[in-house]
């Protein structure tokens, strides 16, 4: 029994083998290009300007509850399509790359430093260490993914669940000052961006979509 | 025989326009509000404190003096948005102007959150406000005008304005990268917001 679930998930990866394939090679650039402009910003970025939410929020060490809320839903989105939407890897590993890419770009453009009272988060995760930098603020990725995640699935508990958890991780990284407020707000508007871009790129398999 | 055909084009457009009149009106008053707010906002960027960043694209582009361009275009392309609206699509005029003022009053929510301040080597333009700078209106609205117009030569127009506006405004350094990048971003978000909401209302009308 298992073993033909096994065998039924390496033929469905066979199946899609050029588009995983395109999609992996992108993941690793976009990987190498993270690494790259995460270590740019934290040498460069000086610039720590007054915000007005953060001015009136007072920082709260939310570290526990960053933990629990974000770093599941990212585990979510990774994980969701190996284990029951096979024809949809290589849609999620794309679009995922392509927000990596573009944020990688954005990042190394404006040299914004993490406010002075903010409070990192205590514990991380090894397999999120490579896209962690204290100055990795525009725009805000831990809200942009889990949003990406609420637009490439279709399933409504699903999307229901990261939406929730996009919003919680908005309010979490305000409060721990981690990231501007422009920072988080800006995320919305160009994760969609960035949705519409890959989904057009690695969207073909439509009934993969679910 | 031309004299004639132009006075019914001229007839069939004075109906249109009489159709759409009152929500046309609706919507000179709504995008009156926004960009009161918008003004609002840009007189509270201009009051507070206020620090400016480096930036790796005006670090390596030397600041040069288009302050007529960078004063002159939006006129420019306002003034061909309205005409085109007006007439030639003059069915969907009230929907552009609402797709404007949306554009307008998220740009007003952007700008009053972040204090940065406009690049410290930016050139002198006589404006009534300052550090109005996240995200550019003078990509932005170009851009949403590329992205709204059917006819492909005011497309074009647009789109080319979208990116001399968005190099205007880099080489005066008016505005940092993050802000002309983020700009093409929000608007497309905007547009597709904003679709929903008010093609429905102008779809709702015919």
């Amino acid at each position: 029994m298992l073993k033909k679930i096994y065998l039924d998930w390496k033929d469905e990866i066979f199946t899609y083998r050029r588009q995983l394939s395109l999609a992996l090679f992108l993941a690793l650039i976009a990987i190498i290009l993270n690494m790259l402009s995460g270590n740019y910003v934290d040498k460069v970025g000086t610039a720590q300007p007054a915000d007005l939410i953060l001015d009136a929020l007072p920082p709260i060490d939310l570290s526990i509850l960053y933990a629990i809320i974000f770093f599941p839903a990212v585990i979510f989105i990774i994980v969701r399509p190996f284990v029951s939407r096979i024809q949809k890897i290589h849609y999620v590993i794309g679009v995922l790359s392509v927000f990596l890419v573009i944020r990688a770009g954005f990042a190394v453009l404006t040299h914004l430093m993490v406010p002075i009272d903010a409070v990192h988060p205590s514990w991380i995760p090894a397999f999120y260490d490579p896209f962690s930098f204290s100055n990795y603020l525009f725009f805000a990725g831990n809200v942009g993914v889990l949003f990406l995640g609420f637009l490439m699935y279709e399933s409504k508990p699903v999307k229901y669940y990261l939406l929730t958890a996009s919003i919680l991780t908005a309010i979490i990284v305000l409060f721990m000052h981690t990231h501007y407020s422009i920072d988080v707000l800006a995320a919305y508007f160009i994760t969609y961006g960035i949705y519409k871009f890959g989904d057009f790129i690695f969207g073909e398999e439509k009934d993969g979509k679910k | 025989m031309a004299k004639s055909n132009f006075k019914d084009k001229y007839l069939n457009w004075k109906k249109e326009i009489k159709k759409v009149i009152k929500p046309l009106i609706i919507s000179i008053i709504v995008f009156a509000f926004a960009s009161l707010v918008t003004l609002w906002a840009a007189r509270y960027t201009t009051r507070i404190d206020t620090v400016y960043s480096p930036d790796l694209v005006l670090d390596n582009l030397p600041v040069q003096d288009w302050g007529f361009l960078f004063f002159i275009w939006p006129i420019v392309v306002i003034s061909v948005g309205l005409l085109y609206s007006l007439i030639v699509e003059p069915k969907k005029s009230y929907y552009f102007i609402y797709m404007a003022s949306f554009l307008y009053l998220i740009r007003a929510l952007f700008i009053v959150l972040t204090h940065l301040s406009t690049p410290y080597d930016a050139i002198d333009i006589p404006l009534y406000f300052e550090n109005d700078v996240f995200f550019s209106g003078h990509t932005a609205l170009p851009f949403l005008c590329f992205l709204m117009f059917k006819r492909v030569w005011a497309k074009a127009f647009m789109l080319f304005s979208t990116f001399l506006m968005g190099f205007v405004v880099l080489i005066t350094h008016r505005h940092y990268s993050i802000d002309v990048a983020a700009a093409l971003f929000i608007t497309y978000a905007v547009y597709k917001l904003g679709n929903n909401i008010f093609y429905k209302i102008s779809a709702e009308r015919k």
